[in-house]
């Protein structure tokens, strides 16, 4: 059935026509008494909105102050935003956005507001001349881009408060940076984060992406923390992981390991010095340093595991935690049971990487006989 | 059966009702239309919910909650003295207190609201507002978007066909855009979209920020009372500078040594970073709707934070004109949403009104390998409902195995816009069981549902087996269980509450002693005796005496007050 059936018109290029026989059909199919009609009711009535704009161009009766807007856009003086176009390395979808852009300025500007006053003194095609020719000679090189000061005009530019006219600019910068990025790939650009203040561009970043493709984008924001989504979740994992357990590789595990023995090492060292210069004197800390390891070792370890920090200072900065199976903190006697199975395995012929090899999830031989897990933090 | 209307705000809550073909704004207790969203205990264990709290911050803040709505729906708890209170539990006790006051004014028992959220509120956020309502024994009819409440309004008022409104509600906590067409009765909402945390409360935390950098003073070494006192004093600087240029603020801590003058433009520049972010919901909103500021006929602001003239400013400036906004912005969102309950009730005279709203963000699941052994699980999003789909929808998508033998698929679920999921908000998973097999070889159907309250039901049909799963959502935080909704039920009911009847004395009495905690020497004993005099009085139960030092007391601590607190 056609969506022209669903509303009872006849096919019409005026959308006003649309909506009133979409508004009157509505009324039997009210979303909430009729969620399916309404359904298809919805998707008929957009369709024909969308389906109207083919007549539009047969249709002779065109409201006149679209007539008027189009005879504005055609006094849109020309050429006036040639430094765009030589730079920008995808010229046709710029472009198209620049029309756009100033075709947009030229209609509001004679609108009757009551504010028009007030802001007819902004040129916007001058404001966009001299902004992007600031920009460019900011990102003239590499030093002066990553300058903070040289970007404080973008805080006094009252033309950039226009909604429109700040989401070009943004585009533009954006296009600019990742050519400048392109020229020198190896090198960091810590302006990025400032702009990212200004313009927001982790909080548009799927716009962006559509814009300029996910790797560019990636290229630019990847070191920009996005902050916006997580700040939801890290209030409420004080208590369980939240949200699916991603497992650390081997390596990161072995990382974290060797990390710890090797501050426990020092820790050791300097403990047996400080029992020396106290005058302590047992024979068993005195003598044998892989004791003093082990002992360290054994206590230290599980303590931290079943603290908040759920891992010692290895895990802590390999970015990996210890839970139990429902992503809660461990106990302190599971954590020390984690512990000494860990060392009764690995004094077992290495048992622990071997078994890893044959399952799926990476745990190893003391994880599962201490039923915890190590996730990614 | 009434259905009443209720804005459940940050900082203040209304209600309203659907009454003789105009919405009708319900006094509470004190005869004021806005209830702060501030819960307390006194030393009785007596709750206490509204003005009465809110002077007690300042006075006992270990015993007072405030601004719990930011953390609906999330595993935080407020301490009051030794009780602890989870922010569904505060969200009830200030229902509860709607709830009466809205009982009296009616005279009859009601059982049945309409409730408003932000528009980006989540899954967990809704439903835990749903829980607040239901444990207070109020049936929620329907979760309404705060924006598209009061477009309702504008929608009803303005009466224009075809007129294309942009709300803009900036509450205390939060910050809703939502795009808005009138006509032929026919209320849609084409777009929305907004931040979960950009407020009121924000701005005020930025002028505190500045307030405790220029004082050298460290936020984490306040004492509570020290810290609610410098909140309060520059929470009033806050509304004053919506009046005047500048505003002085006298000791607020001991540490500042002379008066604290604030400007506008120094206000407005440390709200800079706040100001920012307003801009992207709006673009977002706009793109989405494919439409240019020029084609929207009216700018409505919404929200007591849009009384700010930084606001105003900066909203005329994105525009180019003047916005509207000749409803209280405090209350119109109530109003709105005594239309939904108006609608809900099937009144008459609303009989030609249907609103369409939209879901505001994108819901999908992760697609990933989740037994691959590197740790490389791709993490990437699928989108399933698209944001502003309009509401109802429900939507099917087919899903496979990743891995040979795999024996179960874990569905999880999503909210966001980025491409991976690690930058999206998490909101649970569901653990389906398949037979072994070659990888894709076993397909599944999962089915979104997204209903017109904003709650996402998920529902998925093993191909292979015809088995079905529904919405056991695992691992969600701040979901409650069977017990755990009875123990609150048991908890809430087990509370003392203070007499309505005596809440203006109440509050008096909070006043005083908020003064009683700023004051100094000789002032201070004197607002001592006072109290003093107020329980003797108050003991004596005789009514003309009360009224009469009632009307003293309030007199006096207005002098106060005009004379301390500012200039």
């Amino acid at each position: 059935m056609s969506c022209w059936n669903t509303l009872g018109i006849e096919p019409t290029p005026k959308k006003v026509l649309i909506k009133k026989a979409y508004a009157a059909k509505l009324k039997s199919h009210k979303p909430d008494e009729d969620p399916d009609g309404f359904a298809v009711l919805h998707a008929h009535y957009k369709q024909a909105l969308n389906e109207s704009q083919l007549y539009q161009i047969e249709d002779t009766s065109e409201p006149r102050v679209e007539n008027y807007k189009q005879d504005k856009e055609e006094q849109i003086p020309e050429g006036n935003n040639n430094a765009a176009h030589t730079i920008i390395s995808e010229p046709e979808v710029i472009q198209e956005l620049e029309t756009h852009y100033t075709h947009d300025i030229l209609m509001t500007e004679d609108e009757e507001s009551p504010t028009t006053e007030e802001y007819s003194y902004i040129n916007y095609d001058a404001e966009w001349n001299e902004i992007t020719k600031q920009i460019n000679l900011v990102l003239a090189n590499l030093k002066t881009a990553n300058d903070e000061k040289n970007w404080e005009f973008l805080n006094s530019a009252e033309a950039l408060f226009d909604i429109e006219f700040k989401a070009h600019i943004s585009n533009y910068v954006f296009s600019q940076i990742l050519e400048l990025k392109k020229q020198h790939p190896r090198r960091k650009l810590p302006i990025i984060k400032t702009l990212d203040r200004f313009f927001r561009w982790t909080d548009k970043r799927d716009i962006l992406e559509a814009h300029f493709g996910f790797q560019r984008v990636q290229l630019l924001l990847g070191a920009v923390e996005t902050i916006g989504n997580k700040k939801l979740i890290k209030w409420t994992s004080t208590k369980s992981h939240n949200g699916p357990m991603f497992y650390p590789n081997y390596y990161a595990r072995l990382g974290a390991t060797t990390i710890d023995i090797i501050i426990i090492s020092f820790a050791q060292y300097y403990l047996a010095l400080a029992a020396q210069k106290l005058g302590i004197n047992n024979s068993l800390i005195d003598t044998n340093s892989f004791l003093r390891v082990l002992v360290l070792y054994t206590f230290l370890i599980p303590i931290m595991e079943s603290s908040p920090l759920q891992g010692a200072l290895g895990k802590i900065l390999l970015g990996i935690k210890v839970t139990n199976k429902e992503g809660r903190r461990l106990n302190i006697f599971q954590a020390f049971w984690r512990n000494i199975s860990y060392m009764l395995s690995t004094a077992g012929f290495k048992i622990t990487v071997w078994i890893n090899m044959f399952t799926n999830d990476g745990r190893m031989l003391h994880d599962r006989l201490s039923k915890s897990l190590v996730i990614k933090r | 059966m009434r259905i009443l209307g209720i804005d459940l705000g940050t900082t203040n809550s209304a209600c309203a009702i659907w009454n003789n073909g105009k919405a009708e704004l319900i006094p509470n207790r004190l005869d004021k239309l806005l209830t702060p969203s501030v819960v307390g205990i006194d030393e009785n264990n007596e709750v206490l919910v509204g003005e009465s709290a809110k002077h007690r911050l300042v006075s006992h803040p270990s015993l007072t909650a405030s601004v719990f709505k930011r953390y609906m729906g999330s595993e935080y708890e407020f301490k009051l003295g030794k009780r602890k209170f989870s922010p569904v539990e505060l969200s009830s006790l200030v229902l509860r207190s709607l709830k009466e006051d809205a009982e009296a004014y009616l005279k009859e028992e009601i059982t049945q609201a309409v409730i408003s959220v932000p528009a980006y509120f989540s899954d967990a956020q809704r439903k835990a507002t749903k829980l607040a309502a239901e444990l207070v024994g109020l049936k929620v009819e329907r979760l309404i978007n705060e924006p598209t409440a009061a477009a309702m309004v504008y929608g009803l008022h303005e009466k224009s066909d075809g007129a294309q409104f942009l709300i803009l509600d900036m509450g205390g906590g939060t910050f809703d855009v939502s795009l808005v067409e009138y006509f032929s009765g026919v209320l849609e909402v084409h777009a929305s979209s907004g931040d979960n945390f950009l407020g009121g409360e924000d701005f005020l935390s930025v002028l505190a920020q500045k307030y405790l950098s220029d004082h050298s003073i460290n936020e984490k070494k306040l004492s509570s009372n020290e810290r609610q006192r410098i909140f309060e004093m520059l929470n009033n600087a806050k509304h004053q500078l919506t009046y005047s240029q500048n505003v002085t603020v006298e000791k607020a801590h001991k540490q500042q040594e002379k008066p604290w003058i604030i400007d506008r433009d120094l206000f407005l520049k440390i709200s800079q970073p706040l100001l920012y972010r307003i801009q992207t919901p709006i673009e977002r909103t706009l793109s989405d709707a494919a439409i240019t500021p020029s084609d929207i006929d009216e700018v409505v602001l919404v929200g007591g934070a849009t009384r700010m003239p930084m606001i105003r400013s900066l909203v005329s400036k994105m525009f180019r004109r003047m916005p509207s906004g000749n409803i209280d912005p405090d209350l119109v969102v109530a109003m709105g949403v005594a239309i939904q309950a108006g609608l809900k009730e099937k009144q008459s005279d609303l009989d030609d009104i249907v609103l369409t709203d939209v879901c505001p963000y994108s819901l999908g699941t992760e697609i990933l390998n989740h037994n691959d052994k590197s740790g490389k699980q791709g993490g990437l999003f699928m989108p399933i409902i698209e944001r502003n789909s309009v509401v109802p929808t429900s939507i099917v998508k087919s899903l496979c195995t990743a891995s040979d033998n795999q024996k179960e698929l874990k569905v999880c679920i999503y909210q966001g816009e980025s491409r991976l999921v690690k930058n999206n908000i998490y909101l649970g998973e569901l653990e389906v069981e398949v037979p072994r097999g070659p990888k894709g070889k076993e397909t599944i159907d999962v089915r979104y549902s997204y209903d017109m309250n904003g709650l996402l039901e998920i529902d998925v049909t093993v191909d292979s087996t015809g088995k079905t799963y529904h919405k056991t959502i695992l691992n969600t935080p701040g979901t409650l269980s069977e017990k755990e909704i009875e123990a609150s039920k048991v908890k809430l009911a087990n509370l003392k509450f203070h007499p309505r009847e005596n809440e203006s004395y109440r509050v008096l009495i909070a006043r005083a002693e908020k003064i009683y905690e700023g004051a100094l020497g000789e002032r201070r004993d004197n607002i001592g005796n006072i109290l003093y005099q107020f329980d003797q009085v108050l003991e004596s139960q005789d009514i003309r005496d009360i009224e009469k030092f009632v009307q003293k007391l309030e007199e006096h601590l207005h002098l106060i007050e005009q004379e301390s607190v500012f200039t």
